[in-house]
């Protein structure tokens, strides 16, 4: 068994190039958290936010008041967007240890010759061009050896665990807890989930999460003797009675009244995608992968709508028992067409310190490969992706030769300190509101 | 529409709360025994127990989809080929005809519960063949609906079991079946779901190839059907669930079905079906013995619909109605003059993120509160489109009486009665009371 609270070493490689430090992303406010606090509390925040102490954990080496993130100096304009690579995403094969030749015995069917050279020891999957130019650029920090206390093998129980960021039994996901604490019901549009339904991790107990699944189908395809679409949303949403505060409308009242007003408003900020899309230069069916919905994640930052948290899911399978090579390499161009599409968007409408990415997934894969697959793992690799980001390595690179009892690489990093990373660094909150315990904050915003 | 005003007769008479609460009942049973809120099947019912009896009449045969059996997986997708939305438009017209409603409600749990999606085997064939076994075994006995899951070449291409061999063990369905089909989660160790593994493996679905020589050339079933390569077969004794041996797949299958937990867990998971509560501890118990005795399914069914719990107040209206739900409904209030084809109920489904062979991962469709998400809600009117004419001027009772809803608030009535020409029955079909079943 991991020890969940064994402390965080220091990136073990220093891979922080001067040209990273552009004058942009090097100016360094005195926010603190305490401002962040004080605007979270005017909009009738539930979660006792930090109040600019000290982060919690032994390795918080870097104080806050140096953090990066004071790039994008309002938190109501920092957007975490998390990409889910849902099924287990074989991060021996997106993060690839080349220079250990035990990688080539392991993967004999699997191992990847040419991966693109981070550092004359890891590379990244050779469809990964856009994460290594952000790499180079010090935009991109790479957790090694993240995991999960009482690791099971089960996608669902794993899954599980990732949305609900607690030990402690919650029908409530990590990401719905920072909405039910901050904004609650006063903003529609604060978390936003992109795929073909909602995500748990942003159920909350009072607050929204809106669900698209691209740009083009927001409306309700509704028949054509509706005739006027207007005046049916207008009478839909008097079902719930006028006049009532929201957190006083039953769950279906409430239901009908949010679609109604996100499905108005998620149309007129994705005008502009929509009608990219309409002069074909975007493809219409894009939004079926993680390229499309990106784009669709930076158009929403770009609108300047502002949202606190997107989850994009559930448009590909990483659980790649078989054939593996094939699907894997393709996940990995899309993946990268998304960081493509989103660094775009952004640095278009000159917003790109406002948006970082974040990748989740219930775990890794078997070290040893099944013949053209492998099964379930353990200990995995995540990115955080930005211009806010301090790149570098992270966490400890993982061993292959060390391995636990089901020959799945062990872990170091407890996936919730990424979670409590994010929302210390980026969202500007108490992790330990949501998450119910300490865990330590890894130094990912410098 | 023959029951329409019948029951608004039976509807609108003198004690007409006591009518509406009672006919809300019916509704509630022909709901939860069958797929969609059939108003033919509530007026038929003057009491709670006619409904039932006529909800739980023996599965049916149908004639099969008019689909053929492809030449070869090469050529399975050639113009005349028979594709999976051939077989979901179907399936959802079976669904909405209901002449066996208990036989459309459990099979549909059962596709719920051993979950897989044609994305890796698009060929309709290979579907229909899934899901005729389903049919047949939906209402008969577990034992005989598992075994066929695991033999299922759709089963067989979607968890892995074609790549799982003595030499190279695919761990995939083995987990599964421990997890998801069996006894749940909690319940085995790591090392029982690797002796399962090696208990399927040399199992594949052998489709017949083209052009190699590779399996069969003839169009018949037997070409389509699995076949078991022994020399891919693990032969090394493996402890499984306590038990010790060389066990072959159906043996390790029986092996989970002999653990106390596979009763209790899927008698658990068929009465939040049917009832729509969670049950306590002894039902649980007392359920989950009756259902190992012998693994027959009816039997357990009878017995939660016997539950008091199943025509509580608490139970009516306690889930969350699916957008397959929603669909049948509407099929069923206003059967269309002119059937979509197939392809429209494919991206009708596929529309509202909840089409059958489209499951979103092993563990079956999203179900509960997250159905209430803004997404779902506003995609799921696109099952409207299958009125394909204006739809008749009615009041707002009827209105909801022909969507199966009898005890509807006063708030609501108001919004529908005042809505424009057009707008009543999407009003009522968006209304909250058509929201939960």
């Amino acid at each position: 068994m991991n020890n969940p609270n064994k402390l965080i070493l220091p990136p073990a490689i220093s891979t922080n190039p001067p040209t990273a430090m552009t004058a942009h992303n090097r100016r360094q406010f005195l926010v603190g958290l305490g401002s962040i606090a004080l605007t979270a509390a005017c909009s009738g925040t539930r979660v006792a936010n930090s109040s600019g102490a000290t982060a919690p954990g032994p390795t918080t080496t870097s104080p806050v008041t140096t953090t990066r993130v004071s790039a994008a100096a309002n938190s109501a304009q920092r957007t975490l967007v998390v990409v889910e690579l849902a099924g287990g995403n074989d991060s021996l094969s997106t993060v690839i240890p080349h220079a250990n030749g035990r990688y080539y015995d392991l993967r004999p069917t699997l191992a990847i010759e040419d991966s693109l050279d981070l550092d004359g020891e890891i590379g990244l999957h050779p469809a990964l061009g856009e994460l290594s130019k952000m790499y180079e650029q010090g935009q991109m920090a790479i957790v090694e050896g993240v995991g999960t206390p009482g690791a099971d093998l089960s996608h669902f129980v794993q899954i599980q665990r990732w949305w609900d960021g607690t030990d402690q039994a919650v029908r409530t996901g990590w990401l719905g807890r920072y909405l039910d604490g901050t904004v609650g019901y006063d903003e529609l549009l604060a978390g936003i989930s992109i795929g073909p339904g909602p995500n748990p991790a942003l159920a909350g107990d009072a607050s929204f999460a809106v669900n698209i699944t691209n740009a083009t189908d927001i409306g309700t395809g509704l028949p054509w003797w509706v005739e006027d679409e207007s005046s049916f949303m207008d009478n839909w949403s008097s079902f719930a009675p006028a006049g009532v505060d929201v957190a006083d409308l039953s769950n279906l009242e409430r239901s009908i009244q949010s679609t109604v007003q996100s499905q108005q408003e998620l149309a007129q900020r994705l005008q502009p995608l929509r009608k990219e899309i309409e002069d074909g230069l975007v493809p219409e069916d894009e939004a079926e992968s993680m390229t499309g919905q990106l784009r669709i994640a930076a158009h929403l930052i770009a609108s300047g709508l502002g949202p606190k948290v997107i989850m994009v899911h559930g448009n590909t399978n990483f659980d790649t028992h078989e054939n593996q090579k094939e699907s894997h390499d393709q996940m990995m161009v899309d993946l990268n067409g998304g960081m493509v599409a989103f660094n775009e968007t952004l640095a278009k409408a000159g917003m790109a310190d406002r948006g970082i990415v974040m990748t989740t997934s219930e775990f890794g894969r078997r070290v040893k490969d099944n013949n053209g697959g492998t099964d379930h793992g353990a200990g995995s690799s995540h990115f955080l992706l930005g211009a806010n980001v301090a790149g570098g390595r992270y966490g400890e690179p993982q061993s292959l030769d060390e391995l636990d009892e089901n020959g799945n690489l062990r872990w170091s990093v407890n996936h919730r300190s990424l979670y409590a990373t994010v929302l210390q660094d980026w969202l500007g909150v108490d992790p330990v509101d949501i998450l119910h315990d300490d865990y330590p904050v890894l130094p990912l915003f410098g | 529409m023959i029951g329409l005003s019948a029951l608004l007769a039976r509807s609108t008479r003198a004690n007409k709360q006591d009518q509406n609460a009672n006919l809300e009942l019916i509704s509630h049973v022909v709901r939860r025994l069958g797929m969609g809120a059939n108003v033919d099947l509530v007026a038929e019912a003057s009491t709670v127990e006619e409904a039932i009896d006529r909800c739980l009449v023996p599965a049916v045969t149908a004639d099969p989809p008019d689909i053929t059996i492809p030449r070869s997986w090469d050529t399975a997708y050639e113009d005349d080929y028979a594709p999976v939305p051939a077989v979901t438009a179907w399936w959802i017209q079976q669904m909405a005809e209901a002449r066996s409603p208990i036989q459309e409600r459990l099979t549909w749990f059962w596709h719920d519960h051993f979950s897989m999606t044609a994305d890796k085997v698009d060929v309709g064939w290979v579907v229909w063949r899934h899901l005729e076994g389903l049919r047949a075994n939906a209402t008969g006995n577990f034992r005989d609906l598992l075994r066929h899951v695991s033999h299922s070449s759709a089963m067989l291409v979607y968890l892995d079991g074609e790549g799982n061999t003595a030499w190279d063990l695919n761990e995939n369905f083995g987990r599964e079946v421990l997890e998801l089909y069996t006894l749940g989660v909690g319940n085995y160790s790591q090392d029982d779901v690797i002796a399962a593994a090696r208990s399927c493996t040399g199992y594949r679905p052998n489709f017949p190839m083209e052009d190699t020589g590779e399996g069969f050339e003839d169009e018949s079933i037997e070409g389509w059907s699995p076949k078991f390569f022994e020399d891919d077969f693990d032969q090394g004794r493996r402890t499984l669930l306590g038990q010790t041996g060389v066990f072959t797949m159906d043996e390790a299958l029986d092996i989970m079905l002999e653990h106390p937990a596979t009763g209790r867990f899927i008698a658990a998971k068929l009465y939040r079906e049917l009832v729509g509560l969670e049950p306590d501890e002894e039902t649980i118990d007392r359920l989950g013995e009756l259902f190992a005795s012998d693994y027959e399914i009816m039997p357990l069914v009878q017995a939660i619909v016997a539950d008091p719990a199943f025509t509580s107040p608490e139970a009516v209206r306690s889930k969350v109605r699916t957008p397959l739900e929603k669909f049948v409904t509407i099929q069923q209030s206003y059967p269309p003059e002119e059937d979509w084809d197939i392809w429209d109920y494919n991206w009708a489904t596929g529309k509202a993120g909840y089409g059958p062979f489209r499951a979103p991962n092993p563990a079956g469709y999203k179900k509960g509160t997250v159905l209430l998400g803004p997404g779902t809600l506003s995609s799921s009117f696109v099952f409207l489109g299958l009125v394909a004419e204006y739809p008749p001027d009615l009041t707002a009772q009827e209105q909801f009486a022909r969507l199966g809803l009898f005890d509807v608030s006063e708030r609501s009535l108001d919004v529908v009665s005042s809505a424009p020409e057009g707008q009543g029955l999407a009003l009522a079909y968006g209304s909250p009371e058509f929201l939960l079943t």
